[in-house]
């Protein structure tokens, strides 16, 4: 689903690529097969999902843990975020970067990846080394070695990917979340704040490794050419002898998101060469039915060259001059476990264009609410669904995050193989319906920042 | 040459508008788009030392055939070679089409023209225009895209399986039906040109440049760096042209992978492109290696800066030699494994560094380049690390546990790489440009797998001469002379902002030339004749009017005053803060409050000097009124472009070099009036233009009294509002004021 995000998106802070809940076609029989997922758990909670396919001599291994920015403590924000670096920096048995170093010289590749509701370690290598990858995992599940010297080059490494990280879209997004978000934990982006990672101790870090780098909040994702009682063994070699330890806190579900009733808009004076307009609408969590309209609401919104908001804002306007009236905009529903944010946002280069930007984006959301989608467009967004999700079965670190994000969101590894019949069952409907009741102006936060220097 | 000039002499004289004082940032401005030298490692100590239960890696496999699905390759009846692989892990399909056309192919005067031929390919054909293309691609969920390498132009087209039929058109048609529209061209072009200027400004990309450029010389086009000039001076005659020559179904290859219907897909591929029709190809043209006699150090002075770019280079290997696998290995064991090669930890002083090693996979031999980057004051250690690692290597070659090393790891990632229908469809797509098929992809483990230390210590004999490399540094001259001249290294030294190939002068067509002539004596006569104008003293004009850019609108009112041949005063107020400019024979003053500040309120007015320079020089070089007479002096070098249109009228357009390097001029006269409507200025790729309009006779001359200057956004408007001709001036008006 990774395609369904633009490529723009990728350079705001804090929008991991979370994929959302993709979808397919109605799949053949045959085609089902093909996307199928074998589950179990092992006796300490560990659950592992497995997708046997052998187009290449290659396997994934991917482990996710239940762990992210959401998860921070609130005077440590940035935290889940250091595990990034600081699990490749040696355990007991590992010395630092020698996972990595290990993995590479077999030919394969290793990655790390925190977001807003876990974080997840991949290796990909030739499948043969299978038990060795799972062997490397198990060992820093629980053997990780936090050290002084680790803990301050994670901040190094964490705040120097704030500052790159830094942007004009990058504050505004900021600034869409802190809007939107009051209370809950998604009103901050997974890099955290500066001055918090730096607060952070080595007790801090250890105590969170403890709470949530635990089998039972964990899922091992094994995609590639292997067999499954292959997986089976190697997981209870590995992983099996590790305690089960308490279930985790979940500090973002004592602060739930309080219900919000009216329009929210500030503006942001002075920060960059160019425009931003920011809208965000709060959607439900991802379990919600809801989603798969929202989803292709977003789509036809926002995302493709023959959307609607692409159409309209890069068309020239009179008002603002030749040229034109955004340079670009860009629409996602960012899905997460808890309720999310569907943001649309337009990008310009004079201050004449900002009312009449945030005017065409409302506008064309109110003219969907009130209209509804043509047929041509609910088939060309299930059409993106469905290409994406194609290609992001094609391969095997792709499907594995598919898995892998399906958990996390959903609680089911497996869960968004289902999907597929979902979202081609999305009526117009449906997309008016749920336009109406999410992307309402009561729902809405408006974040503004015009060009510096005017007023 | 960088026109740079303060914003009132620009609107003055209806020019372009001032573009920002030519800043080199470069390394040492700041650290966001920097980069920077590997973090020093400190000696901690060593938990693990001695330690018996480490956990070790699993002995690689033996190396293996890469098990393929079947391969059905064909030619067509035109001489298309075709070539498909049906996978069925998802329903998906990529078709992938390579021209044999690429930055080899492009002439010397025409740099660039393969990168804009490509990304003009997808914006506009026969059938659709940028957006129905757009709009076709996005209704089924697609990717098309287009792209130049240094052999081929790519397209490739991805989608679900079902619509392999919409995405085999779509590739035919961007092939063999482009249309180059002019609109498009402008926009891809700005923005080639605006990448291409970041990346010779950008310490990495400049010295990957300067490195090719010494190495290979100014004779061959390896050598050849392409400039803003270059690509900016590209238009869609010579798109026109580079298509013609080259796109050609027998000078093509098609690759269709993914969900296929193998009884369908003969059928398709024929009914798409089977059409397209064949023409005989030229040769592209030969180059000789030119090369290397000793070795050669070329520093790239970037005052400021505090990181350096170090680069080694020599002749790399053929994709085709026999030795190429063992030039894998090699490279693996000395940089080409990011981890654990020889290159990966090179201590200067306190300090951990690390180089990377690479070279091309091409049909001719290409490069080898080492890249480092480090702190100023380690740079000539690191170059001279990278030359005794390349000499420890040319003598003894890799170890045994090195090459058992590269041959897993190159072996072991091997078959990660094909697993989408993409991937597999531009490595067999890679092979068959050079002639391997599909054998080689099956057999590429076993080949790699097959070198030993022998063969490979032989090639690296071959290959590498520690005699004979170049280096090139990019960093601060004065913190890196004094360690090359410690070393006893010879080194040429030129400035960041030099041009590395000089722009190619090409030879105008005599009659183009004659034609030229001809529309700027028409001109000269509608103007009021030659002998008026040259007998023409000076001008003094008042205008007033507007400028808009992204900081809102300005008032502006502009007093002018020109004495030929080299005095000028201009009294202008933006906005009522006044500014002066006065300027005579090579010298000059001006006064002007200080920048604008955050608020928007200009600073103190201060009075500055104006040295003689080439931008102010080129400002009354291509004064609008005179520029006929330059257009009409014998040695001008004019040609004719291609007729355009401008609100509706027909006009010529005159295309003229001036005397300031890389700049050109296009007057756009009138078919009717002959007058000059637009003046475009052409300024290493960007264009500004001036638009003239409401010609109204002064004293026998046509003069316009409506001048509307568009550049990047800003738009100035100028009405006259008096015109005198060989005004009466006062001298003490260039005098130098004592106070501000």
């Amino acid at each position: 689903m990774s395609r369904l995000i633009p490529a723009v998106f990728a350079l705001i802070a804090g929008i991991a690529s979370v994929p959302g809940r993709p979808a397919v076609a109605q799949p053949a029989p045959a085609q089902k097969s093909k996307l199928a997922i074998e589950k179990f758990t092992l006796a300490n909670g560990l659950e592992v999902a497995v997708h046997p396919f052998d187009t290449a001599p290659v396997v994934t291994v991917q482990v996710w843990y239940h762990a992210g920015s959401r998860d921070d403590p609130r005077d440590r924000r940035g935290l889940a975020h250091l595990f990034e670096y600081m699990m490749g920096k040696g355990s007991t048995r590992v010395r630092p970067d020698g996972h990595g170093q290990m993995i590479t010289n077999l030919g394969g590749n290793v990655g790390a990846v925190a977001e807003e509701d876990s974080t997840q370690f991949s290796d990909t290598l030739p499948a043969e080394h299978l038990d060795f990858a799972l062997r490397l995992e198990a060992e820093r599940m629980r053997h990780l070695l936090i050290r002084p010297e680790v803990l301050d080059e994670a901040k190094v490494f964490a705040k120097d990917k704030l500052r790159r990280e830094d942007s004009l879209l990058s504050r505004g997004f900021q600034k869409t979340l802190e809007v939107a978000f009051t209370k809950h934990a998604y009103a901050w982006q997974r890099t955290g704040l500066a001055k918090e990672i730096d607060a952070i101790k080595l007790e801090d870090a250890r105590q969170f490794y403890d709470t949530y780098y635990q089998p039972n909040n964990a899922l091992l994702v094994v995609v590639g050419k292997v067999t499954v009682e292959q997986v089976k063994a190697s997981a209870e070699k590995w992983f099996g002898s590790i305690a089960k330890a308490p279930a985790p806190p979940r500090p973002s579900q004592a602060a739930p998101e309080p219900p919000q009733t009216q329009k929210r808009r500030e503006i942001l004076e002075g920060l960059g060469a160019y425009g931003l307009t920011l809208v965000g609408f709060r959607i439900p969590a991802a379990k919600d039915p809801d989603i798969y309209a929202l989803q292709l609401s977003s789509i036809i919104l926002g995302i493709g060259d023959s959307s609607r908001l692409k159409t309209r804002l890069r068309a020239e306007d009179p008002k603002v001059g030749k040229g034109p009236l955004a340079a670009e905009t860009i629409t996602e529903a960012i899905i997460r476990e808890e309720p999310g944010l569907l943001v649309t946002l337009g990008v310009y280069g004079s201050a004449a264009a900002a009312d009449p930007v945030e005017a065409a984006m409302l506008d064309e959301i109110g003219k969907l609410a009130a209209k509804g989608p043509g047929a041509d467009e609910l088939a060309r967004a299930k059409s993106h669904a469905r290409a994406s999700f194609a290609f992001a079965s094609e391969s095997s670190q792709k499907f594995a995050q598919l898995i892998g994000h399906s958990w996390v969101l959903v609680g089911d590894a497996s869960a968004f193989v289902r999907d597929i019949d979902e979202i081609e069952k999305v009526s117009a409907a449906d997309i008016q319906r749920v336009v109406k009741k999410y992307l309402s102006p009561e729902n809405m936060s408006v974040v503004v920042l015009p060009p510096r220097g005017k007023s | 040459m960088k026109r740079t000039l303060l914003l009132i002499l620009a609107v003055a004289a209806c020019g372009p508008p001032p573009k920002a004082a030519p800043i080199p940032l470069l390394p040492g401005d700041g650290d966001q788009h920097v980069a920077k030298p590997a973090t020093p490692v400190k000696d901690t100590n060593d938990l693990w030392a001695g330690k018996t239960d480490l956990i070790a890696p699993p002995p690689a496999a033996a190396p293996s055939a890469v098990a393929l699905p079947p391969l059905d390759e064909w030619k067509l009846a035109n001489g298309l070679a075709v070539h498909v692989v049906r996978t069925e892990r998802a329903p998906v399909v990529s078709v992938q089409l390579a021209i044999r056309a690429g930055r080899m192919h492009e002439p010397r005067a025409r740099l660039g023209v393969s990168e804009l031929a490509a990304d003009m390919l997808v914006r506009g054909t026969r059938k659709r225009d940028a957006n129905a293309i757009a709009r076709s691609v996005d209704a089924i969920g697609a990717s098309l895209a287009a792209d130049a390498t240094f052999e081929a132009t790519l397209v490739s087209c991805g989608a679900l399986a079902k619509q392999l039929g919409t995405c085999l058109d779509l590739v035919n048609e961007l092939v063999t039906q482009p249309t180059f529209p002019d609109g498009e061209i402008a926009k891809v072009r700005d923005r080639i040109v605006k990448l291409v200027g970041a990346r010779l400004t950008d310490p990495s990309g400049l010295a990957a440049a300067h490195v090719q450029n010494l190495l290979w010389g100014a004779d061959h086009v390896r050598g050849w760096v392409n400039s803003e000039q270059s690509v900016g001076a590209l238009r869609r005659d010579d798109l026109l042209a580079w298509h013609k020559q080259w796109f050609h179904p027998n000078n093509a290859l098609l690759v269709v992978t993914g969900d296929v219907d193998p009884k369908r897909i003969r059928a398709e591929i024929e009914r798409a492109f089977g059409g397209w029709a064949k023409t005989p190809v030229a040769q592209p043209p030969p180059f000789k290696e030119a090369g290397l006699s000793g070795s050669r150090i070329r520093l790239v002075d970037a005052p400021g800066a505090t990181t350096a770019h170090v680069r080694v280079a020599q002749y790399g290997i053929k994709h085709q030699d026999p030795h190429f696998f063992d030039a894998l290995v090699w490279n693996h064991a000395l940089g080409g494994g990011a981890i654990g090669s020889r290159l990966s930890r090179v201590r200067i002083g306190e300090r951990l560094y690390s180089a990377t090693t690479s070279f091309d996979r091409n049909v001719d031999r290409g490069s080898f380049v080492a890249t480092a980057v480090t702190r100023s004051p380690d740079a000539v250690a690191m170059a001279k690390a990278i030359v005794d690692a390349l000499a420890r290597m040319e003598k003894d070659g890799p170890t045994q546990e090195e090459v058992n090393a590269a041959i897993a790891s190159i072996t072991g990632g091997y078959g990660i790489r094909f697993q989408t229908a993409a991937e597999l469809g531009s490595a067999l797509l890679g092979a068959e440009l050079h002639d391997f098929g599909r054998e080689y992809l099956t057999n590429f483990p076993l080949a790699v797998g097959k070198v030993d230390v022998e063969s490979a210590k032989r090639a690296a004999g071959e290959i590498l001469d520690a005699k004979a490399y170049v280096v090139v540094i990019v960093g601060d001259a004065k913190d890196l002379e004094p360690a090359l001249k410690k070393e006893g290294w010879r080194f040429q030294k030129v400035s960041f902002a030099d041009a590395i190939s000089p722009p190619a002068v090409e030879a105008w067509d005599p009659k183009s030339v004659a034609e030229a002539r001809r529309l700027v004596d028409e001109a000269l006569a509608a103007k009021g004749g030659k002998a008026k104008l040259a007998a023409l003293k000076g001008l003094h004009m008042v205008q007033s009017g507007t400028t808009a850019g992204r900081d809102g609108t300005q008032k502006l009112d502009i007093d002018r005053t020109i004495i030929f041949p080299d005095k000028m005063r201009i009294d202008a107020s933006v906005n009522g803060n006044k500014v002066v400019i006065a300027l005579d024979g090579k010298t000059g003053w001006q006064l002007a409050p200080t920048e604008v500040d955050d608020q928007g309120k200009p600073g103190k007015v201060q009075l500055g000097e104006i040295d003689s320079n080439p931008t102010i020089e080129f400002e009354r070089w291509r004064e609008p009124d005179v520029i006929l007479l330059r257009a009409s002096d014998p040695a001008a070098q004019i040609t004719i472009a291609a007729d355009e249109s401008i609100d509706g009228n027909a006009v010529s357009v005159v295309r003229m070099r001036s005397p300031f390097q890389g700049v050109e001029v296009f007057l756009y006269i009138d078919k009717k009036t002959k007058l000059i409507r637009r003046m475009l200025y052409n300024d290493h790729g960007r264009s500004e233009a001036d638009d003239f309009d409401d010609y109204k006779v002064v004293g026998g001359l046509q003069i316009a009294h409506k001048r509307t200057s568009n550049n990047n956004g800003r738009v100035t408007r100028l009405e006259v509002k008096s015109i005198e001709l060989d005004p009466k001036f006062d001298p003490k008006a260039w005098v130098k004021p004592t106070v501000p």
